[in-house]
């Protein structure tokens, strides 16, 4: 599984080659203006780090996360 | 179901998806279609096999979460048909796109009509210098007077043949 829960923060792994750095990095700046985010490089992925306000927000953020960056490769053009 | 593995008590299904029949791009827009039905992880090697994560965003049964997967390669399909019909009609798009610039382009061909006129008009005037009459050549003997124009103050003290007409009448 891509996404992980620990100690209030939420984790995604993206692969790097299925995820452009362009737009996760577009993301990560419109998310990180309402959450903390980070982001690592660990091999072939990227390591998404997000800390929502409340554990219920916890609970899909991750899952939320990938599916704006999916939304955002696919309008924007290459 | 080989490509589907369905994993109800996570309410989540790993679809796997063969590259090499199914585009990146298509696969991005298959996933966008039902991104308001369920979230989508997109892990694998891009050149062996993707592996695409789907969790449904409500609770599922086993066997809505296989038919949500089996949307989603619907999607594919779907899809990998646009691209294909697009490839073909490229060439017929890239026309009428042609042709629209074209149309655009009526100014400069009126700008470039006004500079052939332009041409036109600086050769007719190098025509009038050619056959332009020299100095001497305008002046002509006239011994009869008959190349002076007529002019009322030139005809006092002449006789006024319609009024005498007039005069006779009465």
């Amino acid at each position: 599984m891509n996404a992980s829960e620990k100690g209030g923060k939420v984790t995604v792994k993206l692969r790097k080659e299925l995820y452009p750095e362009r737009i996760v990095d577009a993301a990560l700046k419109e998310v990180g203006k309402n959450i903390e985010v980070r982001k690592e490089e660990k091999g072939k992925y990227f390591k998404i780090t997000l800390k929502p306000r409340s554990k219920k927000e916890a609970e899909n953020i991750a899952f939320e996360f990938s599916n704006y960056v999916l939304s955002l490769i696919k309008r924007t053009p290459f | 179901m080989k490509n589907i593995e369905l994993k109800p008590r996570e309410n989540l299904a790993v679809i796997s998806v063969n590259p090499k029949v199914f585009a990146l791009e298509v696969i991005y827009a298959a996933a966008y279609v039902l991104l308001d039905k369920a979230y989508f992880i997109l892990d694998g090697d891009p050149e062996e096999e993707i592996k695409v994560t789907m969790k449904p965003k409500k609770k599922m049964q086993k066997n809505e979460i296989e038919e949500l997967a089996l949307k989603f390669y619907d999607e594919l399909i779907n899809y990998s048909m646009y691209v294909v019909q697009a490839a073909r009609n490229q060439a017929v798009r890239e026309a009428i796109i042609k042709r629209a610039f074209a149309t655009n382009l009526a100014g400069d061909i009126a700008a470039e009509r006004n500079s052939y006129s332009k041409g036109y008009s600086h050769t007719l005037k190098e025509k009038a210098e050619e056959i332009k009459m020299k100095e001497e050549n305008l002046y002509i003997d006239d011994p009869k007077g008959i190349a002076k124009p007529w002019t009322p103050e030139k005809a006092k003290g002449l006789k006024n043949p319609f009024k005498s007409e007039k005069n006779e009448c009465k």
